[in-house]
């Protein structure tokens, strides 16, 4: 079920609305708009030149993605959100991306992850976001780091991470060697970190709703 | 299955066995690992002192499975004629490879008496031997703790000989005893290994 006691459903940020991505809630015409944008978007493989995944060639890929995100969602590992700007927004409602995290409930830390269509770069969404889940980490499950790892190649998303990790108190841990496998290709990664006390020290100023209850307000 | 790690590694003065049921006797190991005084020597590693000889014949056995399916090469350090206290175990090291990464990553456990010789560099240039001239490995790093200082300096002298660097403190990137740890990256590549200064090259044996 998408009803999960502790990742929420639905959260909105100023600017997105982020809906978790679970087999029980999408239909067929879901997944077939999922999989037109992941096989055929215009600059599909400028997107995912630097993910862990190449553009998808069938549906049946499409669907086992997002079978795999609501097995790790069942089972708290992770989870994986559809992106939709909100009204006032350039293109509000269309799908804008998608993003997620990872749990290591042993070493307490959270993975993001997150890609968004061409037509939607360049607008700090990826900030926006990261926001909502270092909040969700830290003050809900009570997580104490939230990484990035940046493929080294990345400069784009290199700067971006860079820019709102140090907002929000942290910075680049440094650089792992051979950390990722790409295309059968072992690669280095730039890895980020925020600490939940750099985060409360340094929590931007912002809306968040999770399945529609303000949270992450100053005290 | 062909094991492709050597059995025996000569250096200047150390010689590492391979370490299975064979090779090293139980009473050794059990004797050296199960204290008193290990509480420096396994402070900041995943290990505890043994309290049954049964953890460390499962440790050999271990070692034996893991070295046959060639998932990971654990050594018995022994000294050499010359040395204080020749022939004696000196510790364990263990080199881990990770074939899709093109990696491994080094530990070690030196009993505290054999402690400021210069052994831990010497065996790493040894593991650095098999990782790059024989299993063609492209970095191997090596991790530790930041609170453990004289490891870190020991680490820190070994990497510069061999053009390496350290390459960051990462948070909460491993579990000790069930607690996370943050842990300083250090890594040579297969390109700074073959730049650096021969040292007195280690000979691998097969047997």
């Amino acid at each position: 079920m998408t009803d999960h006691p502790l990742f929420p459903a639905r959260i909105e940020t100023d600017r997105l609305r982020l809906e978790a991505v679970h087999t029980d809630t999408l239909d067929r015409e879901d997944v077939l708009e999922f999989y037109d944008i992941c096989s055929s978007d215009p600059n599909i493989e400028e997107v995912t030149q630097y993910l862990t995944w190449d553009p998808h060639r069938t549906p049946k890929e499409t669907l086992e993605f997002i079978e795999h995100m609501s097995d790790r969602r069942d089972e708290s590992e992770g989870g994986s959100y559809t992106i939709y700007p909100r009204a006032g927004e350039d293109g509000a409602g269309t799908f804008a991306g998608d993003c997620g995290f990872g749990v290591d409930w042993e070493k307490r830390t959270m993975t993001l992850g997150i890609w968004l269509r061409k037509a939607f770069w360049g607008r700090g969404y990826s900030g926006e976001r990261a926001v909502a889940f270092m909040t969700l980490a830290f003050d809900v499950l009570d997580l104490e780091v939230v990484l990035v790892d940046v493929w080294v190649e990345n400069e784009r998303s290199r700067r971006a991470v860079e820019r709102y990790t140090e907002a929000c108190g942290g910075g680049q841990d440094g650089r792992l060697r051979n950390w990722h496998v790409q295309d059968g290709d072992p690669i280095d990664v730039y890895r980020y970190s925020v600490s939940h006390e750099e985060f409360q020290a340094n929590r931007p100023d912002t809306t968040l709703r999770f399945d529609g209850e303000p949270v992450g307000l100053l005290e | 299955m062909v094991c492709l790690f050597p059995d025996r590694i000569r250096t200047d003065r150390l010689c590492l066995e391979a370490a299975d049921l064979d090779s090293v006797t139980l009473e050794q190991l059990y004797e050296a690992y199960s204290g008193p005084g290990l509480e420096d020597v396994m402070a900041y590693v995943p290990l505890e002192p043994y309290s049954t000889p049964e953890e460390a014949r499962s440790f050999l056995e271990r070692a034996g499975s893991k070295r046959g399916e060639n998932d990971s090469a654990t050594y018995a350090i022994y000294l050499r004629d010359g040395e204080d206290g020749a022939h004696e175990f000196a510790g364990t090291t263990t080199l881990f490879p990770d074939w899709d990464r093109g990696s491994a990553s080094l530990a070690i456990v030196l009993l505290e008496e054999f402690w400021g010789r210069g052994y831990s560099g010497e065996r790493a240039a040894a593991m650095f031997a098999v990782a790059f001239d024989v299993l063609d490995l492209k970095v191997v790093a090596i991790g530790c703790l930041p609170e453990n200082t004289q490891s870190k300096r020991a680490i820190e002298g070994y990497v510069d000989r061999f053009n390496g660097t350290s390459d960051g403190l990462f948070r909460n990137a491993r579990c000790l005893d069930g607690e996370p740890v943050d842990l300083h990256r250090f890594t040579v590549t297969r390109e700074q290994y073959d730049a650096a200064t021969p040292t007195p090259e280690p000979t691998l044996e097969y047997t």
